[in-house]
């Protein structure tokens, strides 16, 4: 059993916790007791919930022939469900239903549907963008311990545009390798 | 937002008060419909007009939101929507006939797809229902794409791709693009609807048909049909049990049809006649899925290998495919556009086929079926949120 440095994240899963409690025993933390000083190795600890405000950065696929400038978007994210399967939603600050993604979370991997109305959704980079994509990532921890994805895998329809421009203006592509990030903010 | 809609008013001929029935409509009705479908309408339109006496105002642009429209004509995918949300009646909605797309080239051209022609530009219809005619440019560079909802530019154009009522003067060519399928239906709580539902009745009508077939490629006769039913594969196996499903919490929470058990069996989903009332389906809301078991193999034979029955409209599908429950799922095809008119079978029941070449497999048995919309679940208005499933079917069974 590795011994691992206990984390204290909102809302922790039952299995994190269990790693926690054991953990607990270890007695080399520095608010440990006192005890041998033999070296125990170190673990990196698992990432903590996917949940508070992220940034989401989009990369058309390498085959799309428009421009592949990295499309950000400011997302506030949550827990959402656990019945049949865990999930997290993941939505556009301030405009939910503009940008929605719904991920299936299980064994520290997001997978699920990420879609935009007819009206598409501008990025902090004003563009316009209009999707229906399944992505899937695995969930790392980030600097201070919640959950992020560095970089993930989008399948699906982008097609990008001008901030009053119609859908596909500026180039449409269906691929399976666009990639994605979800880190941190 | 923006508008992207190029509003387009005509008024077809206005000598109201010949028909009786109508007079409570003040002589008017609304049709709202597409850039691709205005030029088909056009001759059926004003003879209702002329022979009811009815003015028809002609708006041309998005059908979302209607405008005040009467009725709706509008492809499959404009169409959805809101069909499923009751903004158009379903009840009252039938085909009035496909329009192909085909690729204008200048006179002589020689035969090559147009990235190999290499064309200065090339135009394409804009609008919800050309994505999949966009897709098929994508090889090209978007700077060389001019997407397009003009109809007098796009006929002017030198190389456009195009629905064929909007083709310019150079020569047709075969496109590959899916046709659009042109649909009618009256708008729940026409302001007009006795004269809506009098145009709707033309629409239907022999006379109305020979009008639109020189534009619209007229629906399947009962004959094609019967010859239809009758080349389908009669080994007949449908999914068997759930092996595992999923739908976001917003969808449970949305959603009115979460049974994943509505998969199982022959299709059998109905439409009540009432909006969103339907028994038989389930509704995999945004980017969720069902995984079965067919309890049979399918297995890669000749043309498509297995089948999604999915309810009203053209709700995009994912397929995976498994030779075991457990996985590994293998992508048989991403976001396949699922509404194929089931021949002989109620309206609102459509399908999708798959080929198991197509995920490098000789086989397989578990299916997960994923929806293919990815419409977001906050801002979805209908209780039917996602690609509708009604039934999974083998069409090349393992002996």
């Amino acid at each position: 059993m590795p011994c691992l440095r206990g984390t204290s994240r909102p809302r922790p899963s039952l299995a994190i916790l269990l790693v926690n409690l054991l953990a607990a025993g270890c007695g080399s933390g520095p608010s440990g007791p006192s005890g041998s000083p033999t070296p125990t190795p170190t673990a990196t600890p698992p990432p903590g919930p996917v949940a508070g405000r992220y940034l989401l950065q989009i990369v058309p696929g390498p085959g799309c022939n428009m421009s592949r400038a990295p499309l950000t978007f400011p997302m506030v994210a949550a827990a959402a469900g656990t019945s049949p399967h865990p999930g997290v939603q993941v939505v556009l600050d301030g405009n939910p239903g503009e940008l929605e993604w719904e991920f299936l979370s299980e064994n520290f991997t997001l997978r699920g549907g990420l879609g935009t109305t007819g009206d598409g959704v501008l990025s902090n980079e004003a563009t316009r963008l209009w999707t229906h994509v399944i992505g899937t990532g695995s969930v790392t921890r980030a600097t201070d311990g919640r959950g992020e994805v560095v970089s993930g895998n989008l399948m699906g329809y982008v097609a990008i545009g001008g901030p009053s421009d119609g859908e596909g203006a500026r180039g449409t592509c269906s691929a399976r390798d666009h990639t994605f990030s979800l880190r941190t903010r | 937002m923006r508008n992207l809609t190029a509003m387009v008013a005509a008024s077809l001929l206005a000598t109201p008060g010949l028909i009786g029935p109508a007079g409570a409509d003040h002589g008017q009705v609304h049709l709202r419909t597409s850039e691709a479908f205005a030029p088909c309408l056009a001759p059926a339109v004003a003879a209702f007009s002329r022979e009811s006496g009815l003015s028809v105002v002609v708006d041309v642009g998005d059908l979302d939101p209607p405008r005040g429209a009467d009725v709706l004509i509008g492809d499959d995918s404009e169409m959805t929507r809101l069909l499923e949300g009751g903004t158009a009646d379903l009840a009252t909605s039938f085909d009035l006939g496909s329009l192909p797309w085909v690729l204008v080239v200048p006179a002589g051209s020689p035969v090559a797809s147009l990235s190999a022609l290499a064309p200065e530009r090339v135009s394409v219809m804009g609008g919800r229902a050309s994505r999949a005619a966009r897709e098929s440019l994508q090889a090209m560079p978007a700077e060389r794409v001019r997407v397009s909802r003009d109809a007098d530019e796009l006929r002017q154009a030198r190389y456009a791709l195009v629905p064929r009522s909007l083709a310019g003067s150079g020569e047709q060519r075969p496109s590959g693009v899916r046709p659009l399928m042109a649909v009618t239906a009256l708008i729940t709580d026409a302001p007009h609807p006795s004269g809506a539902r009098a145009l709707m009745a033309f629409l239907r009508s022999d006379r109305a048909r020979r009008l639109l077939t020189p534009c619209l490629d007229p629906p399947p006769t009962e004959a094609d049909v019967k010859a239809s039913v009758a080349g389908w594969v009669s080994g007949r196996a449908f999914a068997q049990s759930v092996v595992d499903w999923w739908l976001p919490e917003c969808t449970l929470t949305h959603n009115a049809y979460n049974d994943p058990a509505k998969v199982l069996g022959p299709p059998d989903a109905v439409f009540l006649g009432i909006k969103d009332k339907y028994t038989g389906l389930m509704s995999l809301g945004q980017g969720g899925y069902v995984t079965v078991d067919m309890g049979d193999t399918a297995v890669d034979g000749p043309g498509a290998d297995v089948r999604v029955y999915q309810v009203t409209g053209m709700e995009p599908v994912t397929l995976y495919a498994a030779t075991s429950a457990q996985g590994p799922f293998n992508l048989v095809a991403l976001r396949e556009d699922c509404g194929t008119r089931v021949p002989g079978a109620a309206p609102w029941e459509r399908y999708c086929d798959f080929n198991l070449r197509d995920a490098g497999m000789a086989e397989a048995r578990y299916f997960k079926i994923e929806d293919g919309e990815i419409y977001p679940c906050l801002a979805g208005g209908t209780i039917t949120e996602g690609a509708d499933i009604d039934a999974i079917e083998i069409l090349n069974k393992k002996s």
